[in-house]
């Protein structure tokens, strides 16, 4: 399905009434640190901030009636699909621009916890591999496209240890592993991405996957070795993403907007059971209590 | 046979997985650049890390693609797909980073450390590695970049092996009046720096190798000549900030570049490219001015 032309895009919006227009928000609470990348589900909004509950390493799914919240956008249409036709966005803060804000769906994450954070041997991760079925969690077929990235829930109070390996099944079910070793940055701040930053092996926001991977179906395995251990009581979270568009935000209170009906690829897909999810690249020190306003429209056919 | 054959074959990357996203936040140094000069800003801080030219002196050496902008190795050929960029001024009144014009170069080879001072004196460079893509060096161009600041004022010429395996030696090229560590050493006449490419003879297409490096009036400094292929253009054309005093309207803008759509077809990334961007700063210095963006690449199938 979807729209065989723009007659069909039109008529679906304007008579058949698949159309549905919203309005998000989220406070950035805590200042964040120049040419970091930061989740911002850990910030209260329209969906309350996430505490990212779970066993860790276990890996916890999550789709549109995530109990932690997520933006509601309309329910299953299927056979029909659903597509973004616009979004558009601003940040008004004393510092931090320009930046840029992705719409990424957050398949499921993985809580690390305690000990899991602090370690440096390798660290097994619980998850069933996603599949082809009709479940929420396969809604990207063999993890089709889908992207991983750490963030910070609770800042770790030292350390900066190296990601020394990243194991994860492509979308064949073969097993895999991280080509670099990724550096994780000191004490990062909640909701920062740690493998960002102004450093050397810092690749942000998404972690790389070995030539020709197109997505990741199981997340099997980090090692954080190398470097400083974190210590302290710090809580990371491990993201399992499809990024589905981006909008640059040039500077404070300047509302931009992305059209995606005529772009190429166009009309971003929102799968049943999306839960859609926020990260923003901050150019600067992003102030304390920012407020990120981020709309959009999407229609199905 | 490969590439894309149409529309469909292109937009299939994305929901194919292949795809990736590549991130860069570049920050010169406090040092002023000076106006009508273009700046390597691989030489600047952020990321990627810093590249500093950094080998023995006079002979050829490639630079590490993990050190640029940082587009995964994949098994098939990789293209250019979007590119996204923003220039952060330097302070909430700094307008200098204006009218950028843009290059995003893809670095092949360098020859680090070449004495601007040694007047008469040919510098013959050790061409023991040689291209790894663009084998042919058609498109391949020179440009000088200064690895410490430099007294300007001074001319060279240079022997090069033409893309038609001729050897050819540049008519004098002019120094501006002085550079900054990272700005690029070549001008149409003395104190002119308006040109980021060295000029090659008539009819020449491109360069496979340089063969040496002759100073006739020195200039002070050291500098890397760097052969290079262009891959896009762009522009800031306005610099993002916000004053904090009135007027306190916010300047800003994005520059977007799709290709197919907004471009003809697309740019291949070669296997190992490193990428980085030169910039030209037309109203005054690019000191301190993050240039920010990012590159999306597909592969193919």
């Amino acid at each position: 399905m979807g729209f065989p032309s723009q007659d069909a895009l039109i008529n679906d919006v304007t008579e058949n009434g698949q159309f549905q227009y919203d309005i998000r928000f989220k406070t950035i609470s805590t200042a964040q640190v120049a040419a970091f990348w930061t989740n911002l589900g850990v910030f209260a909004g329209s969906e309350p901030a996430s505490a990212y509950a779970g066993t860790s390493l276990t890996f916890v799914p999550t789709d549109d009636t995530w109990a932690d919240g997520a933006f509601q956008h309309g329910g299953d249409v299927s056979a029909m699909t659903k597509h973004f036709l616009y979004a558009g966005a601003n940040i008004v803060a004393a510092a931090g621009a320009p930046w840029f804000l992705m719409a990424v769906d957050q398949v499921g994450y993985v809580p690390i916890t305690g000990a899991d954070v602090t370690g440096t041997t390798g660290r097994t991760i619980t998850m069933t591999p996603i599949a082809a079925t009709a479940a929420k969690v396969d809604r990207y077929p063999n993890g089709v496209g889908l992207r991983a990235f750490f963030s910070t829930e609770v800042a770790p109070t030292l350390g900066g240890p190296n990601m020394t390996a990243f194991g994860y099944k492509n979308v064949a079910g073969a097993s895999k592993t991280c080509p670099v070793t990724v550096g994780m940055a000191a004490t990062p701040v909640i909701g920062a991405v740690p493998h960002s930053g102004a450093a050397a092996t810092r690749y942000a926001p998404f972690i790389p996957l070995a030539a020709g991977d197109t997505g990741i179906s199981d997340l099997e395995s980090f090692t954080f070795s190398g470097g400083t251990a974190y210590g302290g009581t710090g809580q990371l979270v491990l993201h399992l993403v499809k990024p589905l568009f981006g909008i640059p935000l040039p500077a404070s209170g300047i509302h931009q907007v992305a059209e995606f009906v005529n772009a190429l690829p166009n009309l971003a897909r929102i799968r049943d059971g999306a839960c859609l999810q926020w990260m923003l690249m901050n150019t600067g020190a992003t102030t304390a209590n920012a407020p990120l306003l981020a709309e959009s429209a999407h229609a199905w056919g | 046979m490969g590439g894309f054959r149409t529309v469909k074959a292109w937009a299939d990357s994305e929901e194919d997985g292949r795809f990736w996203l590549s991130f860069f936040r570049k920050v010169p140094a406090s040092t002023a650049t000076i106006a009508g000069q273009w700046f390597d800003y691989s030489t600047a801080s952020g990321v990627p890390v810093p590249n500093y030219y950094a080998s023995s002196p006079l002979v050829a050496a490639r630079l590490d693609p993990l050190n640029g902008i940082f587009v995964p190795a994949q098994d098939t050929p990789r293209w250019l797909k979007k590119l996204v960029v923003m220039s952060a001024a330097a302070s909430v009144t700094g307008t200098t980073n204006q009218n950028q014009a843009l290059m995003l170069l893809d670095y092949l080879l360098y020859y680090p450390f070449i004495d601007l001072d040694a007047a008469g004196e040919e510098q013959v460079f050790d061409n023991t590695l040689g291209l790894d893509r663009y084998t042919d060096g058609v498109g391949v161009q020179m440009m000088m970049v200064a690895q410490a600041p430099t007294v300007g004022g001074g001319s060279y010429t240079v022997k090069y092996i033409g893309s038609d395996d001729v050897e050819y030696t540049t008519g004098i090229v002019y120094c501006p009046a002085a550079q900054p560590s990272g700005a690029l050493c070549s001008a149409v006449a003395n104190a002119a720096g308006i040109s980021p490419f060295l000029p090659l003879n008539a009819g020449v297409r491109g360069v496979k190798r340089v063969v040496s490096f002759t100073v006739n009036v020195a200039n002070g400094g050291l500098a890397a000549l760097v052969l290079v292929k262009s891959i896009e253009m762009s522009y800031a054309r306005e610099e993002c900030r916000r004053p904090t005093s009135s007027p306190t309207e916010s300047y800003g803008d994005a520059a977007e570049i799709e290709r197919i759509r907004s471009r003809a077809g697309s740019r291949k990334l070669e296997d190992n490219a490193f990428l980085g961007w030169i910039g030209r700063g037309v109203a005054g210095s690019l000191a301190s001015a993050p240039l920010v963006g990012y590159i999306e690449s597909f592969w193919e199938q």
